[in-house]
C-alpha cells in the first residue's frame, strides 16, 4: 500500500486519515507499525488525552493473557457523560427553560435530544477494525507513547451524510484514496465543533513532531485536509503537550455493547470485524513485524454469508412453504436491486444495512429476519464474561434507534433512557434499517419480563389459530354488495347511460345504447375483508357455570403507532384505554409455572368466544386496524370486568347502549348480542349442527341491519376446535413490536410461537405494514 | 390530453402527452430517489424493477418521481388511478372522431404511450384501481414486458427504455385489494416517511421566501402551533405549505382592504403574514377536522 507520509522539518508524519471502523485503515495502521522502515516513535490519535489513556489501560487489561495476547471481544465500549451543549443552541436552551419553567438538567433526555441535539452520553466502542483502536493496540504492543491529541470534551456535532468511495478501494493506495475523497469527506465537518478540535489536534501534533522523529497519526478522513493545512500554517504554534494523562476510571463507564448498538460501530457487517481480529497478528508477537497482515476479503465473506443464509432459509423444512416459494421467485429481484444500490452508492460490497433495506423492500419479513440474523451471527461479548461492565442496550421500543439507550446491570436494575451521540454516516450507506435480531433467552438474561409482569398475554399459536379459523368462516360466507350491471336500453334509463360501454358498442359496429343498473349480489368474500369481523364461536353451547373474560389491547402499546392522536386521545379520555379484542365464556385454570422464573402460565377453557379482530399482529397493525375501522369495530372500556353482578363500564355500556343484560339470556345469545353492534353487514356465528339461534338475537340483528350467518362447527376439524377451546395465558419479554415469548414457554407448552400461522393468509399478515 | 399520432401495425393511434413538472428545488428524499433509480437500472439480468411507493398523502411521493424522471432525462407519463378505471382504460380508449373520414379515434393511455416512447409511466393511486382492472399490468411488469389491447387487437411490446413506478397511500393499500399478482411484481416496496423538521423548514423556505432570514421566528411559531394541536405527529410537506400559503393569503386579503371588487388575480407580491394570520390558518384547517373527530 502506498502510505501517506509527510515531512515536517526533521520529522516524518505517517498519516492514516480513516473511514472509522473500516478494516482497511486499521490494517494500514498495523502495517505501518509492523514494518521496521515505518515503525513510529510515537502514536497520536483523534481522542482526548484521558480517553486515550483509559482506552489503552483497558485494552492492555483485556488483551493480556497467560499464553500471549488474547483477541479483543466484540463489542466492549467506554461511555462518558457529555456536559456540553452547542454554543449555537444557547438561545433555544434559554427559550426551552423559559417555556417549561425547568432547568435543563430537569428536562427529559428526549426533549434535550430532539430540541437541542444534546445527547447525554458518548460511546467509544473498542472495535478492532477502528484505526484509533488499532493504533492504541499497536502502541501497547510496541511500548510506544500513545497521545490523545483531541479535545477531551466537546458538544455534539451535526454530521450530514456524504458519499465517498468505498473504503475497500483504498486497499493498496491509501494516499490516492485520501487524495480522491478527503474533499468530499470534509463536507461532513461541523465547523462549530470541529474547527476548534482541529486547531487543537494540529497544534499538539506539531509539538509531537518536534519531540519525535516519526509520528503515526490517525483521525477521521473528514478532518484531514483542515489538519494538514493547519500543520503547514506557520502562524499556528505547537501546543504545550498535556502531562501524560492517566486513565480516568471515574469519568468512564465500561460497557458491554448490545449487538443492535454495536453493529453501527463496526465494519460493514460484523463478520468482517471478527475476521480482521482473527487475522490480526500482535506486532510484538513471534511472527509479528515485517509481514503484512492478510486482510479479510469482505466481498467473499458477504457472498458466503448471503449464500449460507439463503441455503438455510430455503431448505428449512417448515410450514411456510408458500412464503418460501414466493421469496424464491423474488430472490433475483432482491439481488439485482441490491447490486444496483451498491453501484449507486459507490460501494464495492454492500453493508448490512443496505442488504437489510433491499431485502425489506423486495422480500418477506421472514427472509429479512433470517438474513439479518445470519449476518449478526458472530460470537458477541456477553455481560457474563465481563461482570465488571454494565450492559448498554437499546431503550425498549427503540431497537431500531441508534441513540436511545439504557444501562443495565443484573436482572433487576435498569436505568432511565439516555441518549448517546449518533455515529456519523462515515460515508457508508445512508440507508437505515431496523435490525430485527431474534434474541435467544440467554441473550436476554439482562433483559426483563415486562415491568407490569402481573399481566399475562395470549399464547401466539392460539392467536394464530383463532384468527385463521375466523377468516375461514368469513371466507365461507358470501356477502351481499351492490353490483353495477350494464344492460341494453329498453325504455327505462334506470341509473343513466353507460357512456363508455355505448361508445365501445359503437366502435364494434353495434349501435346499441347501454344503461346502468344496480342490484345487490351475493359475492364471495374478498381476501381483505375487514367487514367480516366479529366472529362468534359457540364451541359447547350446553356448558354452564363459567365466567366471562374480556381480553383487550392496550392503548398504551398502540400509541406510538397512531397517526391521528386527536381522536385517539379523545377516546382514551372519554371511553377508556382498553380496546376489547375478545370476549369469552369459559373456566380459568392456573395449572403450571415456568420453573426458572416462577412465572405463571394460565390455561383457560372456553365454551364460547367472540373475536372482534385478528390477533396475530404487531402493535402497529393493531393501531392501523383501530384507525381504519374508526374505533367502531371493538368495544372500548376502562374496566374490562364482565360479571352479571358486577358493575363495570364495559358491562354498563353493553347494558345501557346495546341492551345486553348478562342475566337475561342464555350465554350463547349474550355472546351474539355482544358481537352484533360491532358487525358491519353479516355476523358469522360458528356453532354445532342443530344449534338454534334465539329469536332475540335475530330481532336485534334486524335492528342493526345485520344478517346472521351460521357456520357449522363441522366445517373445522375436531383437533382445531379442541385446540381453540384451550387458551394459554403466558408472560412475555416484550410486547413491542409484538409479543416476544420466553423459549421456556414454548418448551413447556410444546408448541412453536409460529404454529398455525400458515392458516392466516399473507394479505392479513401484512395488513397495515 | 393527446397530440402525436403513431402507427401500430398500420393502425393510427393518438398518443398521450407527457407531464412536464415545474422545475423546483428538491429538498431531501435522497434515499428514496436512490432506491427508485437503483430499481430502474437495468442490472445484470437486463430486467428493470418496478417500484411501488407507499406513504401517507402529502408526503411528496409524486415529487420524488418527477425528480427521478428529471435525473434520467426521460419523459414522464402519469396515469391517475381511481375506482372507475377499467382494464381497457389502462391501455387504450376510443372516442368519436372529429375527422369526417373516420368513425373512431384510438387514444393510447399514458401507460402505453410511455411503453412506445421508452418513457416513464407513473401510476398514481394504484391502490384505488380495482384488481381486475390491473390485470393487463401482469404481463407488462414481468419479463414479458408487453401488454395486449382488446380494443386495438394488438400486442404492444415495451421499448427497452420503458420504466414503471406506482404510488399509493398507506391507507389505500391497507384497505384495498391490490392483488397478489401485482404486489409480487411491484418490487421494491419503498416507504416514503415523514421528513425531518429541518427538511420541512427548508421546503417552506424554498416556497415562501419571506420565511428565510428573519422569518425564523415565524417558523418557530408554526412548530409551536403544530405541536400544540398534533403533539409529536409531524406535518407533511403539503400540510406545511398549505398552512403557510393560507396564512399568506389571509394577509393578502387583509392588505386588499375595503376595495371592491376584489382582484382575485392580483400578483403584487405577497403581504407579510403575521403570527395572527398563521393562527387563523391553523384554526381554519383544524377546527373542522377536530369537530368531525
Amino acid at each position: 500500500m502506498r502510505p501517506l507520509i509527510l515531512q515536517f522539518e526533521n520529522s516524518e508524519l505517517l498519516a492514516v486519515p480513516a473511514v472509522h471502523f473500516s478494516h482497511v485503515f486499521a490494517g494500514e495502521v498495523n502495517r505501518l507499525c509492523a514494518w521496521p522502515e515505518t515503525r513510529p516513535e510515537a502514536i497520536a490519535v483523534e481522542l482526548g488525552p484521558q480517553t486515550a489513556a483509559s482506552v489503552a489501560a483497558w485494552l492492555e487489561q483485556l488483551c493480556r493473557g497467560p499464553g500471549g495476547p488474547k483477541p479483543l471481544p466484540v463489542m466492549l465500549g467506554l461511555t462518558r457523560a457529555n456536559n456540553m451543549i452547542r454554543a449555537s443552541s444557547r438561545d433555544k436552551a434559554m427559550q426551552l427553560q423559559q417555556e417549561t419553567g425547568k432547568d435543563l438538567s430537569e428536562l427529559e433526555p428526549k426533549i434535550l435530544f430532539d430540541k437541542l441535539g444534546y445527547a447525554g452520553a458518548s460511546l467509544l466502542c473498542l472495535c478492532p477494525t477502528d484505526s484509533l483502536i488499532e493504533a492504541a493496540r499497536c502502541a501497547i504492543e510496541l511500548g510506544l507513547p500513545l497521545h490523545g491529541i483531541d479535545l477531551e470534551e466537546m458538544a455534539d456535532g451535526r454530521y450530514p451524510p456524504v458519499t465517498v468511495e468505498d473504503p475497500l478501494s483504498a486497499n493498496g493506495d491509501l494516499a490516492g484514496y485520501v487524495h480522491r475523497n478527503a474533499g468530499y469527506a470534509e463536507q461532513q465537518r461541523d465547523e462549530e465543533i470541529d474547527g476548534r478540535r482541529e486547531i487543537a489536534m494540529a497544534a499538539r501534533l506539531k509539538a509531537l513532531l518536534h519531540r519525535h522523529r516519526r509520528v503515526l497519526f490517525t483521525c477521521g478522513l473528514a478532518h484531514w485536509q483542515r489538519i494538514r493545512r493547519l500543520l503547514c500554517d506557520k502562524s499556528l504554534r505547537p501546543a504545550l503537550l498535556p502531562k501524560s494523562a492517566r486513565p480516568a476510571g471515574d469519568l468512564f463507564t465500561k460497557v458491554v455493547v448490545h449487538p443492535l448498538l454495536a453493529v453501527r460501530h463496526m465494519d460493514i457487517f460484523p463478520a468482517v470485524t471478527v475476521a480482521y481480529e482473527r487475522h490480526r497478528r500482535p506486532i510484538n508477537g513471534i511472527n509479528g513485524g515485517a509481514q503484512d497482515m492478510a486482510l479479510p476479503d469482505a466481498a467473499r465473506l458477504f457472498s458466503k454469508t448471503l449464500r449460507d443464509g439463503n441455503r438455510k432459509y430455503f431448505h428449512e423444512a417448515g410450514t411456510k412453504e408458500r412464503e418460501r416459494s414466493r421469496d424464491l421467485g423474488s430472490l433475483a429481484a432482491f439481488e439485482s436491486y441490491l447490486g444496483n444500490m451498491v453501484i449507486l452508492q459507490n460501494r464495492i460490497v454492500p453493508d448490512l444495512f443496505m442488504a437489510a433495506e433491499a431485502a425489506r423492500e423486495t422480500m418477506s419479513a421472514d427472509f429479512v429476519s433470517a438474513l439479518v440474523n445470519r449476518f449478526m451471527d458472530v460470537a458477541w461479548a456477553t455481560p457474563k464474561e465481563h461482570p465488571d461492565c454494565s450492559l448498554l442496550m437499546p431503550a425498549p421500543g427503540h431497537e431500531g434507534h441508534s441513540s436511545a439507550v439504557v444501562f443495565g446491570k443484573g436482572e433487576n436494575s435498569e436505568s432511565d433512557q439516555v441518549f448517546i451521540r449518533p455515529v456519523p454516516s462515515q460515508g457508508r450507506s445512508e440507508f437505515q434499517a431496523e435490525v430485527p435480531l431474534a434474541w435467544t433467552e440467554s441473550n436476554k438474561k439482562f433483559g426483563k419480563y415486562l415491568k407490569n409482569s402481573g399481566k399475562l398475554y395470549t399464547w401466539a399459536p392460539w392467536d394464530n389459530l383463532i384468527t385463521g379459523l375466523s377468516l375461514r368462516a368469513i371466507d365461507k360466507t358470501p356477502r351481499s354488495r351492490p353490483w353495477k350491471a350494464i344492460e341494453t336500453f329498453e325504455g327505462n334509463l334506470l341509473e343513466g347511460i353507460a357512456v363508455k360501454e355505448t361508445l365501445r358498442s359503437f366502435a364494434r359496429g353495434k349501435e346499441d345504447i347501454l344503461i346502468r343498473d344496480t342490484t345487490r349480489l351475493k359475492t364471495p368474500s374478498e381476501p381483505h375483508n375487514r367487514d367480516g369481523f366479529p366472529v362468534v364461536f359457540l364451541l359447547d353451547p350446553e356448558a354452564a357455570d363459567a365466567d366471562w373474560t374480556a381480553m383487550f389491547l392496550d392503548f398504551e402499546a398502540m400509541a406510538p403507532h397512531i397517526r391521528n392522536h386527536g381522536q385517539f386521545d379523545h377516546l382514551r379520555e372519554t371511553k377508556g384505554e382498553n380496546l376489547v379484542a375478545t370476549i369469552g365464556f369459559g373456566r380459568r385454570h392456573e395449572d403450571s409455572w415456568l420453573s426458572a422464573r416462577r412465572r405463571k402460565v394460565r390455561t383457560d377453557r372456553y365454551f364460547g368466544i367472540v373475536l372482534f379482530q385478528p390477533l396475530c399482529w404487531t402493535n402497529l397493525q393493531f393501531a392501523r386496524w383501530a384507525e381504519l375501522t374508526g374505533y367502531e369495530r371493538n368495544p372500548i372500556c376502562r374496566d374490562s370486568i364482565l360479571q352479571p353482578d358486577f358493575s363495570s363500564d364495559l358491562s354498563d355500556s353493553f347494558s345501557r347502549q346495546h341492551g345486553v343484560r348478562l342475566k337475561e339470556f342464555h350465554w350463547t345469545t349474550n355472546l351474539i348480542l355482544m358481537a352484533l353492534p360491532f358487525a358491519r353487514d353479516t355476523l358469522q356465528v360458528v356453532a354445532p349442527d342443530g344449534y338454534k339461534i334465539a329469536s332475540a338475537a335475530f330481532e336485534k340483528a334486524r335492528s342493526y341491519r345485520v344478517e346472521i350467518a351460521l357456520v357449522p362447527t363441522s366445517f373445522y376439524t375436531q383437533a382445531e376446535l379442541r385446540r381453540l377451546s384451550i387458551c394459554q395465558m403466558v408472560p412475555v419479554f416484550t410486547t413491542e413490536p409484538k409479543c416476544d415469548y420466553p423459549p421456556s414457554v414454548a418448551k413447556q407448552i410444546g408448541e412453536d410461537p409460529e404454529d398455525y400461522l400458515e392458516l392466516v393468509p399473507r394479505s392479513w399478515l401484512e395488513f397495515g405494514m | 390530453m393527446t397530440e402525436a399520432i403513431a402507427k401500430i401495425n398500420n393502425k393510427s393511434v393518438l398518443l398521450s402527452r407527457p407531464y412536464v413538472a415545474p422545475a423546483t428545488e428538491m429538498i431531501g428524499r435522497e434515499s428514496e430517489m436512490h432506491k427508485i433509480l437503483a430499481a430502474w437500472m437495468r442490472g445484470e439480468d437486463g430486467f428493470p424493477l418496478s417500484p411501488l411507493l407507499l406513504g401517507d398523502p402529502g408526503l411528496g411521493k409524486n415529487r420524488v418521481v418527477y425528480e427521478c424522471a428529471r435525473m434520467c432525462a426521460k419523459e414522464l407519463y402519469i396515469y391517475q388511478g381511481h375506482e372507475d378505471v377499467s382494464a381497457e382504460d389502462l391501455v387504450c380508449a376510443v372516442r368519436f372522431s372529429d375527422d369526417p373520414g373516420k368513425k373512431m379515434d384510438y387514444i393510447l393511455s399514458p401507460l402505453v404511450t410511455a411503453m412506445l416512447n421508452g418513457g416513464i409511466c407513473f401510476v398514481d393511486e394504484i391502490g384505488k384501481i380495482r384488481p381486475r382492472a390491473l390485470a393487463p399490468l401482469a404481463s407488462l411488469l414481468d419479463e414479458r414486458r408487453y401488454i395486449d389491447s382488446n380494443l386495438l387487437g394488438e400486442r404492444i411490446h415495451a421499448h427497452p427504455g420503458f420504466r414503471f413506478v406506482a404510488a399509493t397511500n398507506t391507507e389505500d393499500i391497507n384497505s384495498s385489494l391490490l392483488p397478489g399478482f401485482i404486489r409480487s411484481r411491484m418490487r421494491p416496496l419503498i416507504r416514503v416517511g415523514y421528513p425531518e423538521r429541518h427538511e420541512i423548514n427548508s421546503i417552506m423556505a424554498a416556497r415562501h421566501p419571506i420565511l428565510r432570514g428573519d422569518g425564523r421566528d415565524f417558523v418557530d411559531h408554526f412548530w409551536k402551533l403544530w405541536q400544540a394541536r398534533n403533539g409529536d405527529t409531524p406535518p407533511t410537506p403539503r400540510d406545511s405549505l398549505y398552512l403557510f400559503g393560507f396564512a399568506s393569503r389571509l394577509a393578502d386579503y387583509e392588505a386588499a382592504g375595503v376595495l371592491r371588487p376584489l382582484d382575485l388575480e392580483a400578483t403584487n407580491g405577497p403581504s407579510r403574514p403575521g403570527k395572527d394570520h398563521l393562527e387563523g390558518a391553523f384554526d381554519a384547517f383544524f377546527e373542522a377536522a377536530e369537530r368531525a373527530a
